[in-house]
């Protein structure tokens, strides 16, 4: 069967993207080998740091979707004047460079209101929970965008019946809704948690650079390159290429098992 | 069982304002419009989806204006079914008696009998939802929907996307249910033949304004004005001028052709100008082969035919009646049965004649004129 | 067919365009009157931040008497010297601490014998200005409640030089509890202080010039001050000009390139420097951090 000029651009384009993101792979082991990425594994720092980051993102991509959940519901079926304001300053987070966005939040806890929180409530700066933080807000934005578009995307119709045989709003969002925005859920978390596994700039700026206590992966690499320890720096990003591809890869399967 | 008072809705430009309908228990009501004529709209205020601006709404006795969906204790089936896709045909059905926390297994028993009732029995293995044809989907829905035991069930346009094999046969099953259930039915359409067959009565609405409510049968009949008179495809509409009156008998002329009326109600007859509608199936061909009867020689004209449309089970003359056969005359629509039609051989460029039963034809008093008005339409 | 033929094209096509874009020499300054001594020439240069200021105005005035081109890039010393190994070209290395020298002199990106010393850097404790918890001493860094910031001390000079004056004034122990950050490169232990993110740093005499309406430097006493740091410069092992870009640094050392460095409160001179030190502190040089701080 011949193929047509538009199923060959396709192709072409997919094949490019992929290569792109293997080259980006192939180039780190090329550097520094295989031998350099399993020598750092069995260093303790490093352990801390990939433990550092994965607890980190998770837990704030878990919280992101949390908040984002409701707010994009919210968005998708409320008309109220203002709206479009409020749907693009939650872009902003995005838009922001991370480094922006670590600055603001140290300007914020300078605040009264800021120096309140951390010396009642939480410390953020210089601690975990300025990592968390940083990363929850870009999380949320980007987990904001796609849900919004997932929920308008489900027919009000059926949330509608769904009342008539006796949900509340709240029972017809639960049993109707979210089986319908399934793929959806998984794809914001997907996207908020690789978007907070990846942080650097909002990170680091927040949280400081502490050994052993606020280092997390991409600040780690950014280290060592910072002291020309390139090896050690490329050995770092093939542990975390490696094993936020197994994740990743992972919860794709186990959504659609769960679908 | 259900009334509305006064009430004002708006939707964008689209106004509907002051309606007031009532429907008694165990009624089927039909709500019957043109695409635009605000029905939907009207259906969804009553429902609670909308909120109106002014006006009442009460369900079983109580006001519900401002009762939220789950509260009025009725049933919703939307246009396009909104069947739970993620959900079997098992657990749609049963969704509103497992959210509303009742006993399943009375639940069960209730699914079955309406299965049974509704021919659906074998579809309740089914998984899918969406691979059930159309009306296989119509009757899942009907189930979920009466099995909460609703005061009232609301349709929209239920049977619109049906082909009308499949539609006919729902319709009469829905009727019979209705009837053996003792069901308040509410449902809106734009299809007239559907109207006639599920309503007890009838409302007709244009342009965001009831403009009859009545019994199918006086409806058809009698219809309030010349815009419901259209819709309802009297389309034999014409202007005249009353010539004579004595008593209920009325003359007009149209065209130079005289035609003798029996005025129904109370009406005003002091004006010049009058409106006049005549269904096609009214319109009768005199046949050449049978003597005229005595009460034929009232409203008798000669004409001849000029095309013949043929539906299938229906023919429709279009017939030109002329005082002389110069003048321009009179353009009318004759229906007939195709069986009607075989046997009095009729042929485009026939001469005929033609006769109008005076109690057949439709007196309208002064008011807006055939020409149409800007249409305020939602489309 | 054909449409193997014509994706051969469109690559071949990418591919000259690719080569073509080879960074060609500057297009000439239109005529001017007077030729000037290296026109139509150009240098390019890895830059520490921690010079940017002056070094930008240095870098133009050498341009607009030469007539030569000068393409800086500038951010973190080691973040420099990576991209300069990685890409193998530039002209010029001129990191912020002569620790980084060191490593690109192992490392055979620079040639050793080109280096020369610019400017001397003076280590010292900076606070916000105003001082509102009044530190005038090391000791005072070891004060409970107070917020000390240092640099990374394994991946940063100035965090190194931080640990090594505590250590050798025998404060190490009492100052590293307050210590609640580390900073990842100099230009942010500097902006600790202009946040007003910690009470004090410990960097550069300098970084009071950077934000004089953030930053003020509380100098230390001449023997605690245990190294004397320097900005080094030097020709990389990839210049393709080094003719060219010897004569920059030989500017950098020329009264008119000191005087913009003086002019931006750098001390120049080995004498200035000395008079925050004694006699006998080293100049540059290594120390190696020790275990417990790694």
């Amino acid at each position: 069967m011949r193929h047509s000029w538009f199923q060959l651009a396709l192709l072409c384009a997919l094949g490019a993207a992929t290569t792109l993101v293997l080259a980006v792979l192939l180039a780190q082991i090329g550097y520094s080998g295989l031998v350099q990425p399993l020598t750092a594994m069995g260093d303790l720092a490093v352990w801390q740091a990939i433990w550092l980051s994965f607890f980190c993102a998770t837990v704030a991509a878990s919280l992101a979707i949390g908040v984002a959940i409701p707010s994009a519901y919210a968005l998708a079926r409320w008309q109220f004047p203002g709206k479009t304001v409020v749907d693009a300053l939650l872009d902003v987070p995005v838009v922001l460079s991370p480094i922006a966005l670590g600055l603001s939040l140290l300007l914020l806890f300078r605040t009264a209101p800021g120096v309140w929180i951390q010396t009642y409530v939480v410390r953020f700066v210089f601690e975990v929970p300025g990592i968390i933080l940083a990363q929850f807000i870009l999380a949320l934005a980007l987990s904001v965008r796609v849900l919004k578009a997932t929920f308008e995307d489900v027919d009000v119709r059926m949330e509608q019946v769904a009342r008539f045989l006796g949900c509340s709003p709240w029972k017809a969002f639960c049993y109707v809704v979210l089986p319908l925005s399934r793929s959806g859920l998984l794809a914001a978390f997907i996207l908020g948690w690789a978007r907070a596994l990846g942080d650097f700039g909002a990170s680091v700026t927040i949280a400081g650079a502490v050994k052993g206590k606020t280092e997390t992966i991409p600040i780690s690499i950014y280290l060592n390159m910072a002291s020309v320890d390139l090896e050690r720096a490329v050995a770092l990003m093939l542990v975390l290429s490696v094993t936020a591809l197994v994740v990743l890869v992972s919860v794709r399967l186990l959504g659609r098992k769960a679908v | 069982m259900i009334r509305v008072e006064g009430l004002s809705v708006s939707y964008g430009l689209f106004w509907l304002r002051d309606i007031s309908l009532e429907v008694k228990r165990g009624e089927s009501f039909v709500l019957l419009g043109p695409s635009g004529a605000g029905k939907t709209l009207l259906l969804e205020t009553v429902l609670g989806l909308k909120r109106p601006e002014r006006g009442k709404i009460f369900i079983g006795g109580r006001d519900m204006t401002s009762a939220a969906p789950e509260e009025r204790g009725v049933a919703y089936v939307p246009q396009d079914l909104a069947l739970f896709p993620h959900l079997s045909v098992r657990d749609n059905i049963l969704f509103g008696p497992r959210v509303r926390g009742n006993d399943l297994a009375e639940a069960n028993k209730e699914m079955l009998r309406l299965a049974e009732l509704l021919d659906i029995a074998h579809l309740l293995a089914r998984k899918d939802v969406r691979t059930l044809s159309g009306g296989e989907k119509q009757r899942v829905a009907l189930a979920r929907a009466l099995i909460t035991h609703p005061q009232v069930l609301f349709l929209d346009e239920p049977f619109s996307a049906l082909d009308a094999y499949v539609r006919r046969h729902l319709q009469i099953q829905l009727r019979d249910l209705q009837r053996s259930l003792g069901l308040t039915l509410f449902q809106v359409t734009h299809d007239q033949e559907e109207a006639f067959l599920l309503a007890d009565r009838l409302a007709i609405m244009m342009r965001g304004r009831i403009e009859q409510a009545g019994t199918p049968l006086a409806i058809h009949q009698h219809p309030a004005n010349p815009q419901v008179a259209r819709f309802l495809l009297m389309q034999n509409l014409f202007e005249g001028e009353i010539e004579a009156v004595e008593g209920k008998r009325v003359r007009v002329r149209i065209a130079g052709l005289r035609f003798d009326a029996v005025a129904q109600s109370e009406m005003d007859l002091r004006s010049k100008a009058i409106q006049i509608g005549i269904r096609p199936e009214e319109v009768l061909i005199v046949r050449k082969d049978r003597p005229l009867r005595d009460d034929m020689r009232l409203n008798l004209f000669e004409g001849e035919i000029e095309r013949i449309i043929n539906l299938g089970h229906r023919r429709l003359l279009r017939l030109r009646l002329f005082h002389c056969p110069d003048d321009d005359g009179l353009r009318l629509d004759c229906a007939l049965s195709s069986r009607a039609a075989r046997d009095t051989q009729a042929k485009e460029g026939d001469s005929i004649e033609v006769h109008i039963r005076p109690e057949t034809i439709v007196l309208f008093g002064q008011q807006a004129n055939l020409t149409k008005e800007p249409s305020r339409s939602l489309i | 067919m054909i449409r193997h033929g014509l994706f051969g094209v469109m690559m071949l096509g990418v591919a000259l365009a690719l080569v073509s874009c080879q960074a060609s020499p500057g297009l000439g300054n239109g005529g001017s009157a007077k030729t000037l001594p290296f026109e139509g020439r150009s240098i390019e240069g890895f830059v520490g931040s921690a010079s940017k200021p002056p070094t930008e105005e240095v870098a133009k005035a050498f341009e607009e008497k030469t007539g030569a081109k000068v393409v800086l890039h500038y951010g973190g010393s080691g973040a420099m010297l990576s991209q300069m190994k990685l890409t193998q070209r530039g002209d010029i290395y001129f990191p912020g601490s002569s620790d980084y020298m060191e490593l690109a002199k192992r490392e055979k990106l620079v040639q050793p014998e080109t280096e020369k010393i610019v400017v001397y850097l003076i280590p010292a404790i900076n606070v916000p200005k105003g001082n509102p918890k009044n530190i005038h001493s090391l000791q005072d860094l070891a004060k409970p409640g107070v917020r000390v910031g240092i640099a990374r001390p394994d991946a940063v000079c100035v965090g190194l030089y931080a640990v090594e004056l505590l250590e050798k004034a025998g404060l190490a122990e009492q100052v590293r509890p307050n210590i609640v950050t580390n900073a990842e490169s100099c230009e942010k232990t500097a902006e600790l202080v202009s946040l007003g993110s910690v009470d004090a740093v410990l960097g550069w005499r300098v970084f009071q010039y950077w934000d004089p309406e953030h930053i003020e430097t509380i100098l230390l006493p001449r023997e605690q001050v245990s190294r004397i740091g320097y900005i080094p410069v030097a020709v990389s092992t990839f210049s393709k000009d080094e003719e060219l870009a010897l004569a920059f640094i030989e500017f950098l050392r020329s009264p008119d390139g000191q005087a913009i460095y003086r002019k931006w409160h750098y001390l120049t001179t080995e004498e200035e420097a000395r008079q925050f030190a004694l006699p006998t502190t080293p100049v540059g040089g290594e120390w190696p951090l020790p275990e417990n701080w790694k």
